[in-house]
């Protein structure tokens, strides 16, 4: 008799361990996954005003809170950078419809930028940030401060994707759903 | 009792199977849930995985290493390359005391053919580099900028700072780790 209460409680505590680690693991995961909501040197980001190529004036960048906002840093120096925009162009077209904002921060000189992006039909807005930006990147999950990079914010705040290096058509395809 | 225990055990076996089973997926599914969403420089740290891939960029100290030394009235640097990594041969600068060494000697690069900059001549090894040191006195300086194919990125235009002694010993730069970009940078990028 006290070997089968033994066993029942062994089989007690171990159900509830597993309950108990499945549970954690599930919302343990959730926080994870969650945990992205924007603070630190992303609010700074969003937060701040960066020069617009067109007209030259301060753009706030909360002109686009709401939308699902990817910020591409570029600068036409940069090969990978002038790669991957094109398949930016498309995304625009394709999502702009669904909420999809992309905003390219070039930290570049404007008379190379004005004539890239005219060469390739940028057709979303592009803001030309000061160099100083580059050292800001650190802390948003770049370290080397290298291009391209792209921060990804939903309409609610939350980080969605940082990404050192490319971007590819089908992650944002995938993130608009 | 003994029948009892006998004919329970084998369920009880199966049931403790059962359990430990689900604890065992509890404790993987918390494992995998902070291993696949810890920050990991050179991917995204949320969302999309594809790029994870691909390296994380390295140092552009310990992806360009270089030394300086003064060798007979010259510079000599030398520049390592890492594998994976390149040079842009035409983004060289040399300065002192903020006057650009026209007189920089730069051997010849390997050409590449750019989709985006046409044929471009890049140094994907080390390679040494040499000035005649100039009357005025003063910070050497020397500007460089590449890429990591193996991360698919470029780094912004470096400047570092050498102070190599007059006995001909090599040293590194003098602001090791620090990336000053706004020195030349307007002046170097995008040509």
């Amino acid at each position: 008799m006290s070997e089968s209460m033994s066993g029942g409680r062994w089989m007690l505590l171990m159900g509830a361990a597993g309950v108990s680690a499945c549970a954690v693991g599930v919302l343990g995961g959730h926080w994870w996954l969650t945990r992205g909501v924007v603070k630190g040197e992303e609010a700074k980001l969003l937060g701040a005003s960066v020069e617009a190529l067109e007209g030259g004036k301060p753009t706030p960048m909360s002109t686009w809170q709401g939308k699902t906002l990817v910020i591409n840093f570029w600068a036409t120096w940069c090969g990978p950078c002038r790669e991957e925009m094109p398949d930016f162009v498309k995304a625009q077209n394709d999502f702009g419809g669904k909420g999809l904002q992309f905003v390219g921060i070039a930290v570049d000189r404007r008379q190379p930028v004005e004539r890239f992006v005219k060469e390739i039909g940028v057709n979303y807005p592009v803001l030309l940030a000061d160099v100083a930006w580059l050292d800001e990147l650190k802390t948003m999950g770049n370290p080397q401060s290298v291009l391209p990079f792209s921060l990804a914010v939903s309409p609610t705040g939350e980080v969605l994707l940082r990404r050192v290096g490319r971007l590819k058509y089908s992650e944002i395809a995938s993130m608009i759903g | 009792m003994t029948a009892a225990i006998e004919k329970s055990a084998p369920t009880a076996i199966g049931r403790c199977q059962v359990w430990a089973a689900v604890a065992v997926c509890g404790l993987l599914s918390l494992a995998a849930g902070a291993q696949s969403s810890a920050p990991r420089p050179g991917s995204a740290s949320v969302g999309a995985s594809s790029s994870a891939t691909l390296a994380a960029p390295l140092p552009v100290d310990e992806a360009f290493p270089i030394t300086a030394a003064l060798e007979r009235g010259r510079y000599v640097l030398r520049v390592d390359v890492m594998p994976g990594h390149y040079l842009y041969r035409d983004r060289f600068e040399l300065s002192v005391g903020g006057r650009v060494l026209a007189n920089l000697s730069l051997p010849k690069g390997k050409m590449k053919q750019d989709p985006n900059f046409g044929r471009v001549e890049i140094y994907d090894h080390p390679v040494q580099l040499a000035a005649a040191v100039p009357a005025a006195a003063g910070e050497l300086k020397l500007v460089y900028q590449g890429c990591s194919e193996e991360a698919g990125v470029c780094y912004p235009p470096t400047t570092r700072t050498f102070r190599p002694p007059a006995d001909g010993k090599e040293v590194g730069a003098v602001e090791g780790g620090t990336t000053s970009f706004k020195q030349q940078f307007r002046k170097r990028v995008s040509q």
